[in-house]
């Protein structure tokens, strides 16, 4: 089985970051998704205009 | 305001899912194909007759590479003819998905070269070179993105690395055809001289498909987490000069 070990090897790092950059962009986007529900709850009211 | 996607918008489109889970099982089946339905090769004329069926993902992960290289392309040329928000995000996924794939073949290729060849890289081969050399390029641009502060001049010499970069694509391609040294030359094509058998191709380009579904599918997921993140940031630019807003 000569060179099996390199397949080995080579598929699963190929596999491997395809995996880890899927991953990444998804704990990028919840994290996005958090500081967004953040920044929404700390936005101050607009002035009412109505009052005296 | 209004540059990039709304409050509204926090959810990339759910085609971007479906892609990337066929892509993911594309690539899965391609490597279950290649290790165990792919002939063999003459074992008298290959050092490492296993190591071969590497190429049913470095060869697909190389084209998508130039894919991504393109898209990279494509943004930096938008960029310096309109300066708009779109073209950059083509830049940022650009690069980030050249990368990624670039990453990939050349970690996978002196793996398979230390089998094959019995080293893992040779500085006098033009196509190794030139490919490390784009990914090197990808790795600066991605790097520069997130140490440099984001300015319009910033992003002009982002951008002109990217645009230059470019060229290295086909010198790469056809580096086989101009000066062969040591890589492989480009087998796809029948020629008198060059050719694969079916079962090889067959399987190739169904990991060309399916990582080309994966790299659409991550840059619809990119493209849309760069323009939330343009849209974070410019309510905070606007809180931040609203009379009061500290």
């Amino acid at each position: 089985m000569s060179g099996f070990y390199h397949l080995l090897l080579a598929d699963s790092i190929l596999i491997g970051i395809l995996v880890i950059y899927g991953r990444w962009v998804l704990l990028r986007h919840r994290s996005l998704e958090d500081f967004r529900t953040s920044i929404i709850q700390i936005q101050p009211l607009p002035p009412d205009e109505g009052e005296a | 305001m209004g540059r990039s996607a709304g409050l509204g918008e926090n959810r990339y489109p759910n085609l971007a899912n479906y892609l990337v889970l066929v892509g993911g099982i594309g690539v899965a089946i391609t490597v279950f194909l290649g290790t165990f339905w792919a002939p063999d090769v003459n074992p008298s004329q290959w050092r490492a007759p296993e190591a071969y069926r590497i190429i049913f993902l470095h060869v697909p992960f190389a084209w998508t590479s130039f894919l991504a290289f393109t898209v990279l392309f494509i943004g930096s040329l938008g960029w310096y003819i309109t300066h708009s928000d779109k073209s950059w995000r083509l830049v940022q996924t650009g690069s980030d998905l050249g990368l990624l794939f670039g990453i990939g073949v050349i970690t996978s290729g002196p793996i398979w070269g230390m089998a094959e060849w019995g080293v893992p890289w040779d500085w006098a081969d033009l196509r190794l070179n030139t490919f490390g050399l784009l990914t090197a390029i990808a790795l600066f641009i991605v790097m520069a993105r997130r140490s440099q502060p984001d300015h319009d001049s910033s992003r002009d010499t982002i951008a002109s690395a990217g645009l230059f970069g470019f060229m290295l694509v086909p010198i790469t391609i056809i580096a086989t055809t101009i000066y062969q040294k040591r890589h492989p030359g480009i087998v796809v094509l029948e020629t008198e001289d060059t050719g694969l058998d079916p079962q090889i191709r067959a399987v190739m380009l169904l990991g060309f498909a399916s990582l080309t579904l994966l790299f659409i599918g991550f840059s619809i997921i990119s493209n849309h987490l760069y323009s939330l993140e343009a849209s974070a940031e410019d309510i905070l630019k606007d809180m931040d000069e609203r009379p009061g807003g500290e």
